[in-house]
């Protein structure tokens, strides 16, 4: 099966396309198409992508600048809206919702971790664990408190609740955010080059955090990212290149195995 | 049942403290940018209070003005007399006059009642002869009422005088007559006939009213009744020791009086010039606030919308993060509240001790048209005009981030989050 017959459903209408484990699906992709209009002309930036993403997986969202990795992350993350096709987070289409459901999905159901961190700079760190709780009338406020710490100590900043982000590295900031991605305790994470704001060290630390999450506690993570060595941690992966699917990829003991290649 | 309840009614509390936490410290945050945004607040806010408290000093200098120079705070006549006393006086006497007099002394919060007997005639000087309002009064208990009556020349009348009279001094100029000259009095009296009598003018003052000025004479009341063969009054005069009673003093006389054929006035029924110049002032008054909320608005506006656009990738991270975009609009407007507030509490502070300098300074004003005395105007506090300006303030912060408020929680999370400044 090549890139061309995944993209145009062949095989990934109604099933995994290449994670084809029997394992339930958190995010189905089905015939995906963004166009954009810059200036006159019509740009594609996805082009009919179709994938399914299973529970618990690690996946990596991989591809040069300008393939579609942001863009992509942002319509499974509810935050933009595709051209054509669909989006499915539990089986539930996410076409037809309106802007405030969008907004309860997001809150209950999908973590955010950014490249450039986005934490609150007039808020500390517990704070900012604390805010997409805020929105949660089923969680009190003990238990919030409670979620708060065990997030900031599965990260490590416990003992840095209550400084802001300007008083913290750029790599404790994002733990702070994967720690507020986390507290929710959403059905998937997206992370948009989580690492490309770090240096080396520090991104490899990030993505080792985060793999640590995945395994223990079985969270889904989407991660999108260009470079090589982060790529290598994933567990599954999409390639993709001009807005469509190049290649999915599955970790096998000896490297990577593709279930789409064009 | 009632724990989901009591949970969503903490997550709405804590959400909402969290909510002005936020905006409080973003305002604290963008230094600069706030610091303009309350400088224009507060300097509009300032400048409300001040004119604000100008205003009220005009209206109370003006009021008292009137009230201890011409009508006291409330005025007995026979019914009918407010109609058509000024034109026939005489046919609305009061033969009674002491009383009523007494009757009013006994009620409560009265400082003088005093009588007057009002009439039309000429006074004559060589062969110059001026229509004028004469008034017969009690001088000892005029003079106490009439401290807002300023002496040009000689002297005010006495209880010991006969046959003085003080008169206007455009009265004065119109018949060129100073203090010590003579001036002859003619009026008609009740069967007809013409009543003349020789006056001392021993003083020329000057009132509050120009067109007073030009026709008043002033006489001891027992000369007055001689003049008109009447041993009666037209006029009961009540001065209260406190100008804020009017309204339960004229009730209360209402209540004694009205059943025997007196009609009782306040001098706000009088002062026809003081109602329309009160009117004419709230008008410009509102009109100049209308304009300082523009203004403020406008200023603050531009301040608001730098700021809150600096930050467009928080609103965007609030809205990926699941806030509706009803709570964004609310945030900011939330955060041009409370701009408001610390401006207008600013402004206020200043306004006041503004108001406090130019006050103890004293504010020399020229004699208002149609009036002959100048005054020292002060800047009072009151307090309706002190919340006034405060609401004004933080109203024109909130409607001048109405509409970036709008623009932010309208634009899509995505759009927002990739606003990078």
């Amino acid at each position: 099966m090549n890139a061309e017959e995944a993209a145009s459903g062949g095989a990934a209408s109604n099933a995994p396309t290449a994670l084809g484990n029997p394992v339930k699906s958190v995010v189905s992709v089905q015939h995906l198409t963004k166009r954009y209009r810059i200036e006159g002309q019509i740009v594609t930036a996805l082009d009919d992508i179709t994938f399914n993403i299973e529970e618990g997986s690690f996946l990596a969202v991989a591809g040069p600048s300008g393939s579609g990795k942001s863009t992509l992350l942002n319509i499974i993350g509810c935050i933009d809206s595709p051209t054509s096709g669909s989006v499915a987070i539990d089986g539930d289409e996410i076409a037809q919702r309106t802007p405030d459901e969008l907004a309860d999905l997001r809150a209950r159901a999908i973590g955010f971790i950014f490249q450039t961190f986005n934490l609150f700079p007039v808020l500390n760190a517990a704070e900012n664990v604390e805010y997409p709780l805020l929105k949660r009338s089923d969680i009190g406020p003990a238990e919030r408190r409670d979620r708060v710490f065990h997030y900031l100590d599965i990260v490590g900043l416990a003992d840095l609740a209550r400084h802001r982000p300007n008083q913290l590295s750029g790599g404790q900031r994002q733990r702070v955010a994967i720690a507020r991605a986390l507290v929710i305790q959403p059905r998937i994470v997206l992370a948009d080059e989580p690492t490309a704001n770090l240096d080396h060290k520090t991104g490899k630390r990030i993505l080792r955090l985060m793999q640590r999450i995945n395994r223990t506690m079985r969270t889904t993570f989407v991660f999108s990212t260009h470079d090589q060595k982060v790529l290598d941690m994933a567990d599954r992966r999409v390639d993709l290149e001009d807005g469509e699917i190049v290649r999915l990829g599955v970790r096998a003991a000896d490297g990577w195995a593709y279930a789409v290649e064009r | 049942m009632s724990l989901p309840h009591s949970h969503a009614r903490a997550e709405l509390v804590a959400s909402w403290k969290l909510l002005l936490q936020m905006a409080f410290r973003n305002v604290l945050r963008q230094r600069s940018r706030a610091t303009v945004a309350l400088i224009a607040i507060s300097v509009g806010v300032a400048a409300m209070v001040v004119a604000g408290g100008f205003i009220h000093d005009v209206y109370i200098q003006f009021a008292e003005s009137l009230i201890h120079s011409q009508y006291g705070h409330l005025q007995v006549h026979r019914n009918g007399y407010a109609l058509r006393g000024i034109q026939r006086p005489t046919d609305y006497l009061i033969d009674d006059a002491g009383t009523v007099v007494q009757q009013i002394e006994h009620t409560g919060g009265i400082d003088i009642v005093l009588s007057r007997l009002r009439f039309t005639g000429l006074a004559t000087v060589g062969g110059a002869d001026v229509p004028i309002i004469g008034e017969g009064v009690e001088p000892d208990a005029e003079n106490h009422l009439g401290s807002f009556v300023r002496l040009v020349s000689g002297r005010l009348l006495r209880n010991t005088d006969r046959t003085a009279v003080i008169i206007g001094e455009g009265l004065a100029s119109a018949l060129r007559v100073q203090s010590g000259d003579r001036m002859s009095v003619s009026v008609s009296v009740r069967e007809g006939a013409v009543n003349n009598l020789e006056f001392d003018v021993v003083g020329v003052f000057k009132s509050y009213s120009k067109d007073f000025d030009q026709r008043a004479v002033r006489l001891p009341l027992s000369a007055a009744q001689e003049l008109l063969d009447a041993r009666a009054v037209n006029e009961i005069v009540v001065v209260l020791r406190d100008s804020a009673d009017v309204a339960a003093s004229e009730f209360e006389l209402r209540r004694m009086f009205a059943p025997h054929g007196f009609e009782i006035g306040t001098w706000r029924d009088l002062a026809d010039f003081y109602n329309k110049t009160v009117e004419l002032f709230d008008k410009q008054y509102g009109f100049l606030q209308g304009v300082l909320l523009m203004m403020i608005a406008l200023s603050v506006a531009n301040a608001i919308n730098t700021m809150l656009f600096e930050r467009m990738p928080e609103f965007g991270t609030m809205l990926a993060l699941g806030d509706r975009r009803q709570r964004v609009f609310l945030s900011v407007i939330a955060e041009c509240a409370i701009l408001g507030i610390i401006g207008s509490g600013i402004g206020v502070f200043v306004g006041i001790a503004v108001a406090s300098v130019l006050s103890i300074i004293g504010l020399p004003m020229p004699p208002p048209p149609n009036t002959d005395l100048g005054y020292v105007a002060q800047i009072r506090i009151v307090p309706a005009v002190i919340v006034h300006a405060f609401l004004i303030g933080v109203v024109s912060a909130v409607i001048a981030g109405i509409f970036p408020s709008l623009r932010i929680a309208r634009t899509a999370p995505v759009e927002a989050l990739r606003r990078a400044v």
